[in-house]
């Protein structure tokens, strides 16, 4: 593979882990290790039991993790799958969606109603309280958002809407492995953000009776999602839960690099700094200079970051998490940068200089 | 231990895998392909920069791969997270498609319970369902295929070959 060796010889430094983050060690011993498995899951023999017996385990390792009991939890084929299943399979007529959710929420019902959040990125308590008033509802509510990083207050929101009779569909894809998980009527996860592979997630469901399958064909997971499960993925899963990267280190590197840009170009806008945020995403906004044009500027100088949503045909869209936080142009102006767990203090000075750089060509003061 | 023991004793530690219909062991060739994209090369496909081109040319460069295999344009596939997804999708994806005027699904007794699962749950949403017997032999009597088509009838789900 020509293209390979080209990608690993390549000094490159990579910022965009909100995007996907490479596979631990561990969960690709994990994975290697289930795939020489010979056994569907669902089969009686020994193969089958093999089988099943890593996936069961799989499911305790993630429900310790999670916080949840081993049958709370549904594996599905990613975050996208895990909120699809809560929005689809719920009995509940009307979809409140925080206006910042990922397009996997806003997507999933056409008639899907926004609640409001405020210039910090927070999400509108009076707004909701009033949509709450007309009737029960699923409510979905990212833990941390995906561009900002913004950390919702779920205990409070949880209580509203307990409180209403309706249920509460928790988006954890940027959290999981960096906070403790909420408690939530439905909580969705995606392994490939945490160290796993791509193609495997959960839901987890506090009261299966609230949910109906969407995916049918097989009874599997407790007959909640059909499919033969996948099975080096949800072994890999579990094997990527059990890593604990320093998050503390991260937060650190992170709060530096955004005080050495401040210092470096005045003009930049930190969006959702005054809220409480994942410790490894930054959305820096740079007045007058499109995120696009940035993020190209950053790639040919060998940084990866993204700028709003990057969307399946490779354009960007102002985001509209920004939007949503009254912006207006400057929606349109701001990049993510979001650090793994290895990235190293060298990356960041390197960054700081090329952002830089990159700021005094682009936006001259 | 006697050659008797011995002998049982070969036969429980190499057990014989007649079970290839459920699912078969991966290729060492396949995990040799994979194994790339979990460090060195990983990236999101939708991510424009670098390496979001690089896992998007790897995932274009698969879409053709399996093109080839099956004669049919790239662009005729979507990847899924398995055959039940592909079946669950194309089944709803039909019946509940905007503009779709066409109520009815045929198909046969010996399906998947993926399909037949499916095709029920949309009969329980209004849909309407006719499932075919097959004849001694398993196979279909073309005839009672003919006489179930008719101009309500929006997909036939038939397997090539049962499982």
């Amino acid at each position: 593979m020509g293209e390979m060796s080209g990608i690993a010889t390549k000094s490159r430094v990579y910022l965009d882990h909100a995007a996907t983050a490479p596979m631990l060690a561990a969960a690709i011993a994990a994975m290697t290790e289930a795939a020489a498995v010979a056994g569907n899951p669902a089969s009686v023999h020994a193969g089958g039991r093999a089988a099943n017996g890593i996936i069961e385990q799989a499911r305790d390792t993630i429900a310790a993790w999670a916080g949840c009991a081993p049958g709370a939890i549904v594996f599905t084929s990613g975050g996208t799958e895990a909120l699809a299943l809560a929005i689809r399979g719920s009995d509940k007529p009307r979809l409140l969606a925080c206006a910042v959710e990922h397009s996997a929420v806003l997507a999933a019902r056409d008639d899907a109603v926004l609640v409001p959040v405020d210039g910090d990125g927070i999400l509108d308590f009076a707004a909701l309280a009033a949509l709450l008033a007309a009737g029960p509802a699923l409510v979905a509510v990212q833990h941390a958002n995906n561009e900002t990083g913004v950390i919702q207050p779920i205990a409070d929101i949880a209580a509203l809407v307990a409180q209403a009779g309706s249920l509460l569909l928790v988006d954890a894809v940027q959290s999981a492995g960096k906070l403790p998980l909420p408690n939530a009527d439905f909580v969705a996860v995606s392994a490939h953000k945490l160290g796993g592979p791509p193609g495997v997630g959960a839901l987890i469901v506090a009261d299966p009776a609230t949910l109906r399958a969407v995916q049918r064909g097989g009874g599997q997971e407790r007959g909640l999602r059909g499919g033969t499960p996948n099975l080096p993925g949800i072994a890999a899963f579990a094997a990527a839960t059990a890593q604990a990267p320093d998050w503390t280190r991260v937060k650190a590197r992170r709060d530096d690099l955004e005080a050495r840009l401040r210092a470096a170009h005045p003009a930049l806008v930190v969006h959702g700094a005054a809220s409480p945020r994942l410790p490894n995403i930054a959305s820096l906004g740079l007045p007058g200079v499109k995120g696009a044009t940035q993020v190209m500027a950053l790639d040919l100088a060998g940084f990866m970051v993204s700028a709003g949503a990057a969307c399946s045909s490779g354009k960007v869209a102002a985001s509209h998490v920004l939007a949503a936080m009254g912006l207006g142009a400057a929606a349109g102006e701001a990049i993510r940068v979001s650090l793994g767990a290895a990235t190293t203090a060298a990356e960041i000075e390197a960054f700081v200089a090329a952002w830089t750089a990159m700021a005094k060509r682009l936006a001259p003061a | 231990m006697d050659r008797d023991g011995q002998k049982a004793g070969a036969r429980m530690t190499m057990p014989l895998y007649l079970d290839y219909g459920a699912t078969t062991p991966l290729d060492p060739a396949v995990a040799a392909a994979m194994e790339p994209w979990g460090v060195a090369g990983f990236g999101n496909p939708h991510s424009a920069h670098l390496w979001g081109y690089h896992a998007k040319a790897a995932v274009e460069n698969a879409r053709d791969q399996i093109a080839t295999l099956l004669g049919a344009p790239a662009e005729t596939i979507a990847f899924t997270s398995g055959a039940t997804e592909s079946v669950n999708w194309a089944l709803k994806g039909l019946l509940t498609a905007p503009g779709q005027t066409r109520r009815r699904i045929v198909t046969l007794a010996t399906e998947h319970s993926c399909v037949l699962e499916t095709a029920h749950y949309l009969e329980s949403l209004g849909a309407q369902l006719s499932v075919l017997p097959v004849r001694g032999d398993g196979r279909l009597d073309v005839a009672d295929l003919e006489r179930a088509l008719g101009e309500d009838v929006a997909l036939v789900s038939a397997m090539l070959v049962n499982n």
